[in-house]
């Protein structure tokens, strides 16, 4: 055989390019196992993993909505649906009383809003842990993405189902006292992300180790649901007893939060700042005390799950 | 230089507390704890998946680890992959690891083909435009285009593989651990998954894989680690470590395996009473080239079988058969007198024949024999002993390829040379 045919037999041109040499030459060792034992580091490592979160909150809403009819309506139905059957029953033929001077169907509507926010966030993230079991026992990455990306995904629902509520707000426009106030929306929106993550991340966690949490959670919800003033005025308590109504406040930052909601958009009150300060301290607290047990356990995950 | 070191690393599992309980089921064990006559059982139930593991590999290196099944091979990858924490000891990494435990493992069936690339080369570490740049390169590679659109939950589990692994190969990461995963797809995308790995190694990329694949591993691997019980058994060149856990592991599992197959023997016997009536295999031997009888010899050493018979009715045209079996069950050689013109006119009624080969080209691994003692042209043989005899084979001469080819070579004298590409000429 001769040399020429030789070399024929050799494939002239690999298929594929083959990828350049790892770019740092003298990559320093780290511990895989203590490298991240500080918030900072746990928060530097989930911002490299930014985009991740990005497509995993993507991918929460697209398979939520994937083959259903309506789709993102699905979103705005909910709390609309429950404000119309509220209206009818208690406001219509119970004759409940919103905040005075407040149409019933803005009233409930504004705390149906960000109640549906917290309890679709948590019904989401509880078991998320357990559903992605799939993911988390074949390949690293920072686990608090998992719950995260539900919050995320619900807070996303939360806005479209906001439409109404400034569709609302329009139709009562003679009824509503918009001012500077309004601004107030934004640090309570973020009191109640802190608080949902906070929530989120520990009884995510917390479910891996123990399975009752997802039986006893939409109980709980529910009566989470009328401790909080959602159907009834947060100043019904207050005209019972004024220790109640502190107690009240002070340990449900939900009930600050959506009470300072209709204060600031609806009435275009300053709301309680004692309270929303309480509920801010809480929220933090809860966030980086909760994180820090979910990294925490997030060693045993794969082995739990 | 050391991308990734290992010291003195352990993962202990507690074996009543794999898996999460509820608060019930914890209160009674907590309440038993409290009783004296339980305590001090703690540590029985305890389970090292991998033990005191030291270990450092080398950047670029193509490390393989082999071991039987449970042995801690998989648990081992989990830890450098970080899944799952060791209970003791330290693991050092310097630089991003991917893992490839199970191929498409990030896949949402809900999601497109199109949507899934993304994802699963962000849950790999890949940043979104750089998936975007490969993402004609990795639809390529996964040969889908056509699918590209369709939900994931609609591909065949080839599909869903190929997609998987063409997204893998695409990674770019420090190191890359290996799960068993090379024998994807049909026999072509298998070659061409391994060959995109021989081009990552050639890239210097760092890569350490698990696999019972023999021949894979000695082809891909610089270094072999044998794993057995959690514990490294040895460490070095792929050839000396495959053959010591080959006397190790298969070969101690030479009383059950005989078992089974006797069994088989067995019940195929009893259907076919009629072998060996009217003449009988006795026994085979196998002789190395010591002449020494022997049931192990090396890929391309001298090997001697002999095949005792006897007969009781006037036998004419007789063919004796050797076929070797590999423990799956597949026939990788045919030894007959039939085809090589071994033509024995006069029997006696009880004797040997015997096989010769100076250079036997078995790879290495553990052959069931069938001995076959028929006449030309019949249907029905005289005698048929399936999977009775067995012959191991450790690596010799060579290891690579399917099987050992006996061969000579020379370097031809320039004169010859020259007249050889003369007389190709006159063809061309």
């Amino acid at each position: 055989m001769s040399a020429t045919a030789i070399e024929k037999e050799i494939p002239s041109e690999p298929l594929l390019t083959t990828p350049s040499p790892i770019e740092s030459p003298e990559p320093e060792l780290r511990n895989s196992v203590e490298w991240s034992d500080s918030i900072v580091s746990h928060l530097k490592e989930l911002a490299h993993h930014w985009e991740l979160l990005q497509l995993t909150t993507q991918r929460e809403l697209k398979i939520r909505y994937k083959q259903t009819a309506l789709g993102a309506v699905w979103a705005v139905l909910q709390p609309l649906s429950l404000m119309l059957v509220f209206g009818i029953f208690f406001s219509y033929f119970a004759g409940m009383k919103g905040d005075t001077g407040m149409p019933y169907a803005l009233f409930s509507y504004t705390g149906l809003l960000s109640w549906t926010f917290f309890s679709t966030a948590l019904s989401f993230a509880i078991p998320s842990l357990i559903t992605n079991s799939y993911v988390i026992t074949k390949i690293y990455f920072p686990r608090e993405i998992v719950p995260l990306s539900c919050v995320l995904a619900a807070f996303v629902d939360f806005l479209i189902a906001a439409v109404i509520f400034v569709g609302l707000l329009l139709f009562y426009h003679d009824q509503v006292t918009i001012n500077f106030n309004v601004l107030w929306v934004v640090p309570l929106m973020i009191i109640q992300l802190c608080f949902t993550i906070g929530v989120s991340f520990f009884l995510s966690a917390f479910t891996v180790l123990y399975r009752d949490v997802r039986y006893a959670m939409p109980l709980v919800i529910q009566v989470w649901m009328f401790a909080t003033p959602i159907l009834y005025s947060a100043s019904k308590v207050k005209e019972k007893s004024e220790v109640l109504y502190t107690a009240y406040m002070t340990l449900n930052p939900m009930a600050v939060i959506i009470d300072s909601y209709r204060k600031c958009i609806i009435q275009g009150l300053t709301p309680d700042l004692k309270f929303i300060g309480i509920a801010a301290v809480i929220s933090i607290l809860l966030l980086l005390a909760s994180y820090k047990y979910f990294k925490h356990l997030e060693r045993e995950f794969a082995d739990l799950v | 230089m050391s991308i990734v070191v290992l010291d003195k690393v352990s993962k202990k599992y507690r074996l009543s507390r794999l898996g999460s309980k509820s608060i019930r089921e914890e209160l009674g064990r907590m309440m038993n704890n409290l009783k004296p006559s339980s305590r001090g059982q703690a540590g029985s139930d305890e389970f090292y998946a991998v033990k005191e593991v030291d270990l450092a590999v080398k950047r670029g290196e193509t490390i393989g680890f082999i071991g039987p099944n449970g042995s801690g091979k998989s648990t081992l990858l989990k830890l450098l992959a970080r899944i799952i924490y060791p209970s003791e000891g330290k693991i050092m990494v310097g630089g991003s690891v991917a893992s490839l435990i199970e191929v498409g493992a990030g896949f949402h069936p809900e999601l497109t083909g199109r949507e899934n690339i993304f994802l699963y080369g962000s849950i790999m570490g890949m940043k979104k435009a750089e998936v975007a740049k490969k993402f004609d390169r990795i639809v390529e590679f996964s040969e889908m285009e056509k699918f590209i659109d369709t939900p994931v939950k609609r591909y065949s589990s080839g599909m869903y593989v190929r997609l998987g692994f063409a997204v893998a190969a695409h990674i770019n990461p420090a190191v890359l651990l290996v799960d068993e995963v090379l024998a994807v797809g049909d026999a072509n995308f298998q070659s061409k998954c391994q060959q995109r790995i021989e081009q990552l190694r050639r890239g210097g990329m760092t890569i350490a894989f698990v696999s019972h694949d023999m021949p894979a591993v000695e082809r891909l691997c610089d270094r072999v680690v044998f794993i057995s019980k959690g514990q490294i058994k040895a460490v070095g060149k792929p050839q000396d470590v495959i053959s010591i856990y080959y006397n190790e592991v298969l070969f101690a599992k030479k009383s059950s395996t005989g078992l089974a197959q006797n069994n088989t023997g067995l019940a195929i016997e009893s259907q076919t009473s009629l072998y060996g009536q009217n003449a009988e295999i006795l026994s085979v031997k196998f002789f190395n080239g010591d002449g020494q009888e022997t049931d192990t010899i090396s890929t391309g050493d001298k090997l001697t079988a002999r095949i005792h018979y006897r007969t009781y009715t006037q036998i004419e045209d007789p063919v004796f058969e050797l076929l070797f079996y590999s423990p799956d069950d597949r026939l990788y050689t045919h030894l007959t007198t039939a085809i090589n013109g071994t033509n024995i006119d006069s029997l006696p009624d009880e004797g040997i024949v015997e096989f010769d080969c100076s250079e036997f080209g078995l790879t290495p691994g553990i052959y069931k024999t069938d001995a076959i003692f028929s006449q030309r042209g019949s249907v029905a043989p005289y005698d048929l002993k399936p999977r009775q005899y067995i012959l191991k084979v450790l690596p010799g001469k060579s290891v690579r390829g399917m099987f050992y080819n006996p061969q000579q070579w020379r370097l031809l004298p320039p004169a010859e040379t020259i007249s050889v590409q003369s007389a190709d000429s006159n063809f061309g």
